[in-house]
């Protein structure tokens, strides 16, 4: 199996399989777009993501390298976000700051289904909470001024369910 | 030629100077770094990030996980998810309840530009039409008791629902893919679907008019009829026509309709719509034996459910079975007739079968135990209400296979 090195913005390289670098979409039309031949000794910079979370996002690609592709979106379909699995909620069980990067780096190196997992990560802590324990549980201002808060409240109260 | 390869040797060399760049960026802040802080782990490095710094577009891909009352909910919280809540796109699915306010009415109007999906529900407060017109007529000269007063409340109530339903149908109707309507009786309303001209899935449940317009629609792929009153003041064909009208349809359910000819409609599903993938018809009494052969012309059945439809077509059971070879769901209920030695013939032409259900016939354990043997893709079985099928004897099957999931009541 051949290997390519990735290397993190704070400049820690990393080994990996060219296999599982490619479940990045964007590592892998870098590779296709630079024509770089799998033999070469190339070094991929990535400039965007910090050694803390490219270690992280390794890991999680190397557990799910044998996962079919992710499915086209369906808008028919309703989405679900009790369907994470038990390894990875294990896995993402760590402080926001690092899931919040998580997902940006999923983002740009646009692995889909980390970005899935992680994005249904934090709407679930979203779920079924108040304004007021969002703020609490995101570390969030309540910056609205008061004309601005009657509004919102206006637009946004649903008829409270019995 | 030759000016794309240059072109293309130009690319490259130019991503090439990009890639040297990011070396030498991601040296020097490599540098800087280590003299600032150098046993520091690289993790606490890390810009803090936090919900509100993320950008849009992951903010709106969080946001599609979410309910439109957890949206509304984060909208309150602070100005950066509230400008987050209006992006449209997150409202491409919207379920319209009877007990929501009309500011909330109003405001998801206003962002529903992107919709596709649209779920209207009524109360589940069922009043007689008659009753309805003397309480609006009269109500102001009798004494109305306090649970009539109730109902007409929450009548008044949807004078304002229907308002914006029709706003929303008025508006966004020729956008939508999907509609599913729940226990309305305003005809103005049940006609003006025919404005959603893209729809390609209805359900109605509960639902009263004549439909007469919904036969323009065409575009329709899946149907879903349920406790319809398709009434009176028309011909019985609107149905049907709707069927005909849109030869593409995959998906049939029609269960409990009232003033459907629903013999009329097999014969026009059996010439007409070849393609019906999902055929679902329950209580039914008037279908005869005829309908059911006329069946066998749907080739590309994957899933049939035939249920509590009287008639007993055993007879027309083994044609049907040899001309759908691609079932993969199979139901009946009630067939009283249905029994072991006419069954079990025809589990060789089930191979694609996963799931079969058998519920008040007069099978016994042996046609159960032939149907987990001889199905290589059988993954649920049920049977239930068979006077001559144990529990024991399921539950004995069902240690035995497994891999298949079979109930036992």
């Amino acid at each position: 199996m051949s290997k390519i090195k990735l290397q993190s913005s704070d400049g820690e390289t990393f080994e990996v399989e060219i296999e599982i670098a490619k479940c990045s979409v964007t590592i892998k039309t870098m590779l296709e777009d630079l024509g770089m031949d799998e033999d070469e000794e190339e070094v991929v910079p990535l400039p965007n993501v910090n050694s803390a979370i490219l270690r992280k996002v390794i890991q999680w690609a190397t557990y799910h390298k044998d996962d079919p592709p992710p499915p086209e979106d369906d808008e028919n379909k309703e989405k679900r976000t009790d369907d994470i699995s038990s390894w990875d909620a294990d896995f993402l069980k760590v402080d926001q700051g690092t899931l919040f990067e998580l997902i940006l780096a999923a983002n740009y190196l646009d692995i889909k289904g980390l970005l899935d997992v992680t994005c249904k990560t934090v709407a679930n802590m979203i779920k079924g909470k108040a304004p007021e324990e969002i703020r609490k549980t995101f570390n969030i201002k309540n910056d609205f001024t008061a004309s601005e808060e009657e509004q919102v409240r206006k637009e946004n109260e649903w008829c409270e369910e019995k | 030629m030759y000016l794309r390869s240059k072109a293309r040797k130009a690319k490259k060399i130019k991503q090439n100077v990009v890639k040297k760049t990011y070396f030498t960026r991601s040296t020097t802040r490599q540098t800087t770094l280590k003299k600032s802080a150098p046993r520091k782990k690289a993790k606490s490095l890390v810009r803090k990030e936090n919900l509100c710094t993320l950008p849009d577009d992951i903010l709106i891909e969080i946001f599609s996980h979410l309910d439109l009352k957890s949206i509304s909910k984060c909208a309150m919280s602070c100005s950066r998810l509230n400008y987050i809540s209006k992006y449209s796109t997150l409202y491409k699915t919207i379920h319209l309840k009877y007990d929501l306010s009309p500011n909330i009415l109003k405001s998801l109007l206003s962002k529903a530009s992107c919709l596709k999906r649209l779920s209207i529900e009524y109360q589940t407060f069922d009043y007689d039409d008659d009753l309805f017109d003397y309480l609006i007529d009269d109500y102001l000269d009798y004494d109305i008791d306090d649970f009539l007063c109730d109902q007409f409340a929450h009548a008044q109530d949807n004078k304002y629902f229907e308002k914006y339903i029709k706003l929303f149908i008025q508006q966004l109707g020729g956008k939508l893919d999907f509609l599913e309507v729940v226990r309305c009786r305003n005809r103005d309303i049940l006609l003006s679907i025919s404005k959603c001209t893209n729809l390609k899935e209805l359900n109605l449940t509960s639902c009263k008019s004549n439909f007469e317009t919904l036969i323009t629609l065409g575009n329709l792929k899946k149907i879903k009829f349920k406790q319809c009153n398709f009434s009176q003041n028309t011909t019985l064909a609107v149905a049907v026509d709707i069927i005909k009208n849109n030869v593409n349809l995959k998906k049939v359910h029609l269960v409990s309709n009232t003033n459907v000819d629903i013999n009329k409609i097999c014969e026009t599903l059996s010439l007409n719509n070849l393609q019906v993938t999902d055929l679902h018809l329950r209580g039914y009494d008037e279908i005869n034996d005829e309908s059911i052969r006329s069946l066998q012309n749907l080739i590309n059945l994957k899933s049939l459910v035939l249920c509590y439809i009287k008639c007993d077509p055993v007879d027309s059971l083994p044609h049907l079975l040899a001309a759908c070879r691609k079932l993969e769901t199979f139901e009946i209920c009630e067939w009283a007739e249905l029994n072991d030695n006419n069954f079990i013939p025809a589990l060789d032409m089930l191979r694609q079968l996963t799931k079969l259900r058998l519920d008040l016939t007069d099978i016994t354990i042996k046609s159960c135990r032939r149907a987990v043997e001889k199905l290589p893709r059988l993954k649920e079985m049920h049977v239930h209400g068979n006077g001559r099928v144990h529990r024991a004897q399921l539950a004995k099957l069902q240690k035995k296979f497994a891999d298949i999931t079979i109930p036992y009541y």
